[in-house]
């Protein structure tokens, strides 16, 4: 074998050597991608800081939106469950009229029960509501009418509900808590578009401190990629050590951002909690995973996306 | 097929300028080449063609069996595996020893680790370094520093020597001894092309010669003289 005498152990040149194929990493591969990765993680000082401390702020925003998103859900089932049509019958609505209305409610679709609230015992749930002040003696009739409470099989159904309780004969307004609902969706909507949207926009700053922090790791790093080059290192084992840089700036970001809104949140979900019994929240220990996973999956993909551009851009093979 | 075979090979580069002008050339295994010429005149870009630096504008290239000038970016590390290159600057990692630097070149191409060791000693023993394992770069001398950068290049066993102007930064003195140790690496059959200006080396070692000027080959001689008979010094 012409050339080999001294490489005993080498194969045969003619034949095709072994090229660890894409995808395919081996185990010293993933040890040195893990150690090179970690080395430029450390080595960056600033930059590695800027980059964690960017991706951070964006997932703080991501969490917050997330953790404000759940538990206005959370109030919105809760407002919903308790939601009612309230239908007010006309003034001359004898008794027995107002069996038929009863009956007509009834057979509505959509509606899951009915129940009649008659003017007196409407008016004592106002004084109730009042603090236990006597209209009766203030007032010399009750101005009350009688009213059908009527709670709906959806509460989404209720402006449809609504619009056919009205066309009963005998009626004379429905009102819901429309108002109620509307304003926690509108809430939700908000949150949603503001929270993430920013989330989104900190997340591409992030992606591109992250895409600078891996070009100054790659300018540092160029001799040793020029040789991997000229020796015939594979793609993969030349970026592999880039892309761990940028998922370690996710993860670390994605760590330090669980920390600060878990943090604040378990705070704020005891202070709520003692001052606004009612108030239904996401319990911290529920929130706290879900949340962690989804953080720092964030973070893993601006980190990666970051760092694959700057490989993409800086590494050339 | 020769072990390296141009065919009509021209290359432009993005910036317009015109390095190799329909080149054509064959290259035997086991044989020892130089590409002379004046700077500038297209000998790197021609190595650069052969190890896929740079693909080619138009023409054919062929080496070892690849068929470069159409290979998928997925084989070029196939084909650098059968070719060693060595420039005038070195390109050593100064923060890793001797020992280090070669066996860099193994482990990047995944050589199982129990490989290494004996193979870094089997080259830096070829290029007569085996006592400096330990020693880094800036603690070599010039000659020593192309030694080692040689030793790397021979570390996978490629069939391909791949030399541009390796001499270019030594002395004369220093300038023989790399000489004589890639012409020690041809004879045991490595096939070595190697561009350079150093005159003297080309007029002692008589071996074939291939002259370019402006990016075309001017003369090609089987045992040339690095200027051409009656062309003045």
């Amino acid at each position: 074998m012409p050339g080999l005498a001294h490489f005993p152990d080498r194969p045969r040149p003619t034949q095709p050597r072994p090229v660890p194929r894409r995808g395919r990493v081996r185990w010293s591969t993933w040890g040195y991608g893990l150690r090179e990765g970690w080395l430029g993680f450390r080595r960056n000082g600033l930059m590695t800081v800027a980059a964690v401390s960017t991706t951070a702020v964006a997932l703080v925003a991501l969490a917050s939106s997330l953790l404000a998103l759940w538990n206005l859900r959370v109030l919105a089932d809760a407002v919903d469950s308790q939601l009612v049509a309230v239908v007010y019958l006309q003034e001359d609505v004898g008794p027995r009229q107002r069996e038929a209305v009863q009956q007509a409610v009834r057979s509505l679709r959509g509606v899951r029960a009915v129940q009649m609230v008659p003017r007196d015992e409407a008016l004592r749930r106002l004084e109730r509501v009042l603090g236990g002040v006597s209209l009766r003696d203030a007032l010399r009739a009750n101005p009350l009418p009688d009213t059908l409470e009527v709670r709906p099989e959806r509460p989404a159904d209720l402006p449809e509900l609504a619009q056919a309780l009205r066309q009963l004969p005998g009626v004379a307004d429905v009102t819901y808590g429309a108002d109620v609902a509307d304003r926690v969706l509108g809430a939700t909507g908000l949150v949603r578009w503001a929270g993430l949207g920013g989330a989104l926009g900190l997340a591409g700053v992030a992606a591109v401190v992250s895409y600078n922090a891996l070009r100054l790791t790659i300018l540092a790093r160029r001799r040793e990629i020029e040789i991997m080059r000229l020796v015939g290192a594979t793609a993969s084992f030349i970026r592999w050590p880039f892309l761990v840089e940028g998922t370690l700036h996710g993860l670390a970001g994605g760590l330090v951002a669980c920390a600060l809104s878990l943090g604040i949140y378990g705070v704020a979900v005891t202070h709520l909690a003692r001052t606004w019994p009612f108030l239904p929240l996401v319990p911290w220990d529920r929130a706290a995973l879900p949340l962690l996973g989804v953080v720092l999956g964030a973070g893993v993909v601006v980190g990666l996306v970051g760092s694959a551009a700057s490989v993409a851009r800086y590494v050339r093979l | 097929m020769a072990l390296i075979e141009l065919d009509g090979v021209t290359k432009v580069y993005p910036n317009g300028r015109v390095a190799l002008r329909d080149v054509s050339l064959s290259i035997e295994e086991g044989e020892f080449v130089f590409v002379v010429g004046p700077t500038g005149t297209g000998k790197s870009t021609l190595l650069r063609l052969l190890y896929r630096d740079e693909a080619p504008t138009r023409g054919r290239v062929h080496v070892a069996g690849f068929e470069v000038h159409r290979l998928r970016p997925g084989a070029v590390p196939r084909l650098r595996r059968e070719l060693g290159v060595v420039f005038q600057d070195f390109k050593l990692l100064p923060n890793r020893t001797v020992f280090e630097n070669v066996a860099f070149a193994l482990w990047a191409v995944g050589t199982p680790a129990e490989w290494v060791p004996g193979r870094v000693r089997a080259s830096l023993e070829l290029v007569g370094l085996a006592d400096r394992a330990d020693a880094f770069p800036h603690e070599l001398s010039g000659g020593e520093q192309q030694r080692v950068s040689i030793a790397r290049a021979l570390a996978n066993g490629p069939r391909i020597l791949l030399a541009d102007e390796p001499t270019g930064n030594l002395d004369p003195d220093t300038s023989w001894e790399i000489v004589k140790l890639l012409s020690r690496i041809n004879l045991r059959g490595t096939t070595v092309v190697m561009t350079t200006h150093n005159k003297t080396v080309v007029d002692v070692l008589r071996r074939r010669v291939v002259e370019m000027n402006d990016g075309r080959v001017v003369r090609d001689e089987v045992r040339g003289r690095y200027a051409r008979p009656g062309a003045l010094p």
